[in-house]
C-alpha cells in the first residue's frame, strides 16, 4: 500500500477549503456588479450551486468525471464509483499515490462546483430560477463530468493525446466561458437595452471583496494542483499571484486610457483575468512567463469585452470574454512557455523547442469549445421545454430578488 | 443500500422544486412612501 503523506494531505485539504471559498466570494464579486433589485438572486446563484453540485458529485459526478474509464474510449467514466462507493482513505495511484483518495475527490468537487456558478454571470438578472437550477444539473452532468475526464481523467484522450492543463484553462475557463457566450445568446438581451435603465454596478466594494476572496481562494485552486507539499505548488503559488497582478496593472493602464481614469472594477477584472490565463499554465511556466501571460491576457480580454459589447449578445458580467477568452489565451500559452525545468514530469513548450505541445492545446482549445458551446445549447432547449428560461418582463423590471425569492437585500426602511 | 436511498431523496428534493409554488410576495417589500418636502431639512 502506498504511504500516505500528512504533509500532502493537509496541502490538498486546505485547498479544497480555499476552492470552496472561491464559489461565495464569486457570488459578491457578481453581487456587487448587477442592480441592487438583482443581487440576492446572483448571490444565491453562486450559493445554490455550492450545495447542488456538491451532492451530484459524491452521487455521480466523480464517477462520471474520475471513474474507470468507460469502454476504454476516453470520453467519459463509467459508474462503478457511484456514490464513492470503492472511493475510501486509501490513495489512487492514478490520481495521487501521496494522500487519501477521498482528499483527491473533495478537492477535485469544489472545481466542479465554480465551474457552472462561472457562467451565472452570463444569465444574471433575467434567468428564471428553476431553470436555472435544471440548467445547472444538466451542465454538471453532461458538459463539465466528460470534459474532466477528457483532460485529467485516467484514460481521458486530451490527457492521452499530452494536453497540459494544470488546473482547468479547458476544463473550468473555456468551458464555463463559451457556455455562457450561448446562454447569453439563447436568452437574449435584458431589457434594459429597451428601457434605457442604467445597469451600472450597485456596489464597487463588494466586486473587490468578490476579488479578493476568488484571488484568495485561486492559491488554492492552482497550487494545490501539485497534489503536493512541494516545490511544484509552490512555483504554481508564485506565478498565480504573479499573473494576476500584472494582469490587473495592464488591464487598470488599459482601461485608463481607453476612459480616461484608473476604473476600479477594471482592476478587478484585469486580476480574475491573470488568474484565468494562469490556471492551465500555473505548475508548468516560470515567474517571468507569467509575467508575460499577465499583460497578453489583459489586452486580449480588453478586447474581448468591446468584441461582445459590438456582438449584442447580453453577456451581462463578461464571463466569455474574461473566462473564455481567458482561458484560451492561458492554454495557448501554456503550449508556449512550458518547459520541464519547473515541471519535469510535462512537456516542454514552443519556446523551449517543442512546436508540437502548441499544436496539441489548440486541438484541446478547439475540443473544448466546440463541446462546451453545443452542448450548451442543446441543454437549454431542453430546459425551455420544460420550464421557461426567462422570467417575464414584469418579473424582470420588479427584480429577480422579489419575483424568484421574495426577498430584498437592502431593507427600504 | 444506502446510496439507492440517498439517489432518491436527492432526486426527490430536485423534482419538488418544480412542483413547489412560487408566489412573490411583493407587496411585503413595496417601497415607503417618500417623505412630504414640507418634512425635509432646510439646505444649509
Amino acid at each position: 500500500m502506498d504511504k500516505i503523506s500528512a504533509g500532502d494531505t493537509a496541502w490538498v485539504l486546505a485547498s479544497a477549503a480555499l476552492v470552496m471559498l472561491m464559489t461565495p466570494g464569486l457570488g459578491f464579486f457578481y453581487g456587487g456588479l448587477v442592480r441592487r433589485k438583482n443581487v440576492l438572486s446572483t448571490v444565491m446563484h453562486s450559493f445554490f450551486i455550492l450545495c447542488l453540485i456538491s451532492v451530484q458529485w459524491v452521487l455521480w459526478g466523480y464517477s462520471l468525471a474520475f471513474g474507470p474509464d468507460w469502454k476504454g474510449l476516453g470520453i467519459i467514466g463509467d459508474l462503478s464509483w457511484i456514490g464513492l462507493n470503492g472511493v475510501g482513505v486509501t490513495p489512487n495511484k492514478d490520481y495521487s499515490a501521496t494522500i487519501p483518495h477521498q482528499a483527491y475527490m473533495a478537492f477535485q468537487m469544489m472545481f466542479a462546483v465554480i465551474t457552472p456558478a462561472l457562467i451565472s454571470g452570463a444569465f444574471a438578472e433575467r434567468k428564471r430560477f428553476k431553470a436555472f437550477v435544471l440548467f445547472s444539473l444538466l451542465w454538471a452532468t453532461f458538459v463539465y463530468d466528460p470534459l474532466a475526464h477528457w483532460v485529467w481523467g485516467h484514460g481521458g484522450w486530451l490527457g492521452k493525446l499530452g494536453a497540459l492543463d494544470f488546473a482547468g484553462g479547458t476544463v473550468v475557463h473555456i468551458s464555463s466561458g463559451v457556455s455562457a457566450l450561448v446562454a447569453a445568446w439563447v436568452l437574449g438581451r435584458r431589457i434594459t437595452h429597451t428601457t434605457g435603465e442604467d445597469v451600472e454596478p450597485h456596489d464597487i466594494p463588494m466586486v473587490v471583496l468578490g476579488c479578493a476572496l476568488l484571488w484568495f481562494g485561486w492559491f488554492g485552486f492552482n497550487a494545490g494542483s501539485a497534489l503536493a507539499a512541494n516545490g511544484l505548488a509552490t512555483s504554481a503559488f508564485v506565478n498565480t499571484n504573479t499573473a494576476a497582478a500584472m494582469a490587473a496593472l495592464t488591464w487598470l493602464t488599459i482601461s485608463w486610457a481607453h476612459k480616461g481614469q484608473p476604473s476600479v472594477v477594471g482592476a478587478t477584472a484585469g486580476a480574475v483575468a491573470g488568474l484565468v490565463a494562469i490556471t492551465p499554465a500555473a505548475g508548468y511556466v516560470t515567474p517571468g512567463a507569467s509575467i508575460i501571460i499577465g499583460l497578453l491576457v489583459s489586452v486580449v480580454c480588453y478586447a474581448a469585452v468591446m468584441l461582445r459589447d459590438r456582438m449584442k449578445v447580453d453577456d451581462a458580467l463578461d464571463v466569455w470574454a474574461v473566462h473564455g477568452v481567458g482561458g484560451t489565451v492561458g492554454a495557448l500559452c501554456t503550449g508556449l512557455f512550458a518547459t520541464t525545468v519547473i515541471n519535469s514530469g510535462a512537456a516542454n513548450g514552443a519556446l523551449y523547442g517543442n512546436p508540437a505541445q502548441l499544436w496539441i492545446q489548440t486541438i484541446a482549445v478547439f475540443a473544448a469549445w466546440t463541446f462546451s458551446g453545443v452542448m450548451t445549447f442543446v441543454i437549454l432547449k431542453i430546459v425551455n421545454v420544460f420550464v421557461p428560461l426567462r422570467v417575464s418582463e414584469k418579473e424582470e423590471a420588479m427584480g429577480l430578488d422579489l419575483s424568484q425569492h421574495s426577498e430584498v437585500a437592502y431593507s427600504p426602511s | 443500500m444506502d446510496v439507492v436511498f440517498a439517489m432518491i431523496a436527492f432526486l426527490a428534493l430536485v423534482v419538488s422544486w418544480f412542483v413547489l409554488p412560487a408566489t412573490p410576495r411583493a407587496a411585503v417589500y413595496e417601497a415607503p412612501a417618500q417623505p412630504k418636502p414640507e418634512t425635509l431639512a432646510p439646505a444649509a
